[in-house]
């Protein structure tokens, strides 16, 4: 996490949306913001350039406040995808508190998401996070669009490994909320081994991924 | 995610730390902003942080820090304006960090105030926003340059030790080259050496080839004088016999002629003088002999020799310098046998050492040349009682140019050839020398070649 202070009563985390250049990770971000209730989260901060690429990173942070008084801030951040931003993608996935890989589903981009994702086990490493323990999910986006790898062999690799994967397709909203929400879940039980959230904060699983994807339209139903 | 991430530096790359409103703002930005309103009519204006406090105020605030408790009240019950004042509400990441407050003039209406506070409000917002993107950009920028320079750093770092490495290498090539080249210069000079050996050897072989033709026939004429000169001693001696008997009273004349031409000494010198030529021209015959063997000019490839055989007729090129230091040669030849290899660079091996050896004293000098078979090598040893060699100067003996002698005296190439044609026999040549008690060179000669030589102390 990036900050917990006991005098403020603030936790500060951090999820991360990680995966190759034009995968969707900035989609998926505005798809949230678009999806859920403006109470309780901030604008999208987009910090984008000239080539349509995010050459810095987006970020949407969230903010509630337990009923015991700890105020809980989430930035939801994503990274650059395109091979120079290492230096950047190092420094936004440093202190993440979950990760969501976004994997772009079209047969040419094989070779580009497993290096993504090899660049990812390295950089987790380099921060000094365990892959095996760091709550992670994978999205496999733009199953709206032809020649893509199929499900069945998606899953035939993934499923052995224990990682929770979705199916989506970003720019239509689907499989979007259900990504973070359940990135949102592992993230709970995370934090709640250390901090205890359900006892000293009387601050349940549901309440906080509520708090996080209360969502009043149904821009997002599957 | 319970670790720091720290650099050697001590420097977080953290991208996300918090920030408050006095982080966001500064008081150049605001000042323009909080004037305006009380140009417009306000009497109290701040921007408060979270708990009220005043970060930036404007007007009369009679010393007033914060909020009055009542406006806080309001504000947590979330009223957020009355007939006196009104509070905005300013939000980070969703977060509220602090308050805008504006207080109206005892007695006035703050109506008249709304439009421009309302512009401020939204102007702030947008100052904010642009403070946050601007601080979010540079966060990163600096985190990813940061660490760009560390790596940067690292890679120098490799990148020098990589530097070093290839100097060194680039240095000691250089020192290699110069080694190699000095050694081919050697080679060269040695080349050179042997071939104007070898011309001097061939030389020889010619001039001996020349002088044995006529040395055979004054050998071979020489016995049949000495025979004629025998047959006519006796013929005389019996004329004289003879005439002595038969001419009693006049043999005076004949007598005195005889007496007078001392023919008695004639008779008896003339044979001594004849052998004395014979023995002269039988040395004659030998030196020339010798000087064929030892120059050896017709092999070329390698023959099957008796290094004994060898030693001697070395042994004799050199008698007149033994002689000339009355040095005294003993020779303990062993039975070895037959050596495979080129006879006349091996003679020159022995000439080399043998010359060093009866330099090495003037006086009372005792060269011992012993021949024996160790195992599968010959072992040739030639040993002097002279003064020694400094131990200091044992390694460079072998080292071309290398010489004690005065200059012009020594070439400094014999030893160094000695040590090519034995290497090249793939023999060795060991030292054995103590100051005061002589050298002792041994030639170790392997009689298998294939092998390298087994080299007994």
């Amino acid at each position: 996490m990036i900050e917990y202070n006991e005098l403020e009563q603030k936790l500060v985390l951090k999820l991360v949306y990680y995966g190759p250049a034009l995968s969707g990770k900035t989609t998926n971000l505005m798809q949230l913001h678009e999806a859920l209730d403006t109470k309780g989260r901030s604008d999208l901060m987009v910090l984008d350039t000239k080539d349509d690429r995010t050459i810095f990173f987006d970020l949407l942070p969230f903010y509630f406040v337990t009923p015991t008084g700890l105020k809980i801030k989430v930035k939801v951040y994503t990274v650059p995808g395109h091979i120079r931003h290492d230096a950047t993608r190092k420094a936004v996935l440093s202190r993440a508190d979950g990760v969501a890989f976004i994997a772009d589903s079209k047969l040419t981009e094989a070779t580009n998401n497993y290096g993504s994702f090899e660049n990812l086990e390295q950089n987790l490493a380099f921060v000094g996070l365990d892959i095996e323990k760091i709550p992670l999910v994978i999205q496999f986006n733009k199953r709206d669009l032809p020649d893509i790898v199929a499900e069945d062999e998606i899953k035939k690799v993934w499923e052995p490994t224990g990682i929770k994967i979705f199916m989506a397709s970003a720019l239509h909203g689907r499989g979007v909320l259900e990504t973070f929400k359940c990135l949102v879940d592992l993230t709970y039980d995370h934090l709640d081994k250390r901090f205890s959230l359900g006892e000293n904060h009387e601050l349940s699983k549901e309440a906080f991924i509520n708090n996080l994807t209360c969502s009043n339209c149904a821009y997002l139903a599957v | 995610m319970e670790t720091e991430v720290k650099t050697n530096d001590g420097i977080d790359f953290l991208v996300g730390v918090e920030m408050s409103l006095n982080d966001i703002l500064s008081a150049p930005e605001v000042d323009p902003l909080l004037a305006a309103i009380i140009k417009g009519g306000a009497e109290l204006v701040a921007i408060t942080d979270p708990k009220g406090r005043f970060l930036w105020a404007k007007g009369d605030r009679n010393g007033a820090r914060e909020l009055q408790p009542s406006v806080r009240q309001d504000a947590d019950k979330g009223r957020y304006e009355n007939a006196n004042w009104r509070l905005w509400p300013l939000y980070h990441e969703a977060e509220p960090i602090g308050f805008l407050f504006i207080l109206r003039p005892p007695g006035e209406s703050l109506c008249h105030l709304s439009h421009i506070t309302e512009m401020a409000f939204t102007t702030l917002n947008l100052i904010m926003k642009n403070s946050v993107k601007r601080m979010l950009t540079t966060e990163v920028h600096t985190a990813s340059i940061q660490q760009s320079y560390n790596e940067l750093l690292e890679i120098n770092k490799k990148l020098s030790i990589s530097e070093k490495k290839y100097r060194h290498l680039a240095q000691t090539l250089e020192q290699r080259v110069e080694e190699r080249t000095a050694e081919l210069k050697k080679a060269h000079t040695r080349l050179l050496q042997q071939e104007k050996m070898a011309s001097v050897g061939q030389l020889a072989a010619g001039v001996a080839h020349e002088i044995n033709t006529p040395i055979g026939f004054i050998y071979s004429n020489l016995n049949t004088l000495l025979k004629y000169m025998a047959t006519l001693i006796k013929m005389l001696k019996f004329y004289k016999k003879s005439s002595t008997v038969q001419t009693a009273g006049s043999l005076n004349e004949s007598e005195e002629l005889y007496n007078k031409l001392k023919i008695d000494f004639i008779m008896d010198d003339s044979l001594d003088l004849i052998q004395e030529n014979i023995d002269g021209a039988e040395k004659i015959k030998t030196i020339v002999a010798n000087l064929k063997d030892f120059s050896h000019i017709d092999d070329v490839s390698e023959i099957e020799m008796n290094i004994n055989q060898e030693l001697e007729n070395t042994i004799s090129v050199l008698l007149h310098e033994i002689k000339s230091r009355s040095a005294r040669i003993i020779k303990k030849f062993g039975r070895i046998p037959s050596f495979k290899g080129h006879p006349g660079l091996i003679s020159q091996v022995f000439f080399n050492i043998l010359l060093n050896a009866l330099q090495s004293k003037d006086k009372d000098l005792v060269i011992t040349v012993r021949t024996e078979q160790k195992m599968d090598d010959l072992v040739i040893s030639i040993a002097d009682n002279g003064p020694g060699i400094p131990s200091d100067i044992q390694g460079r003996l072998f080292e071309p140019f290398f010489t004690t002698k005065d200059v012009g005296q020594g070439t400094g190439m014999g030893l160094s050839i000695a040590y090519d044609i034995v290497s090249g026999h793939k023999g060795n040549i060991k030292v054995n020398s103590q100051i005061g008690e002589g050298s002792n060179f041994s030639i170790i000669l392997p009689l298998n070649k294939k092998y390298s030589p087994s080299v007994e102390g």
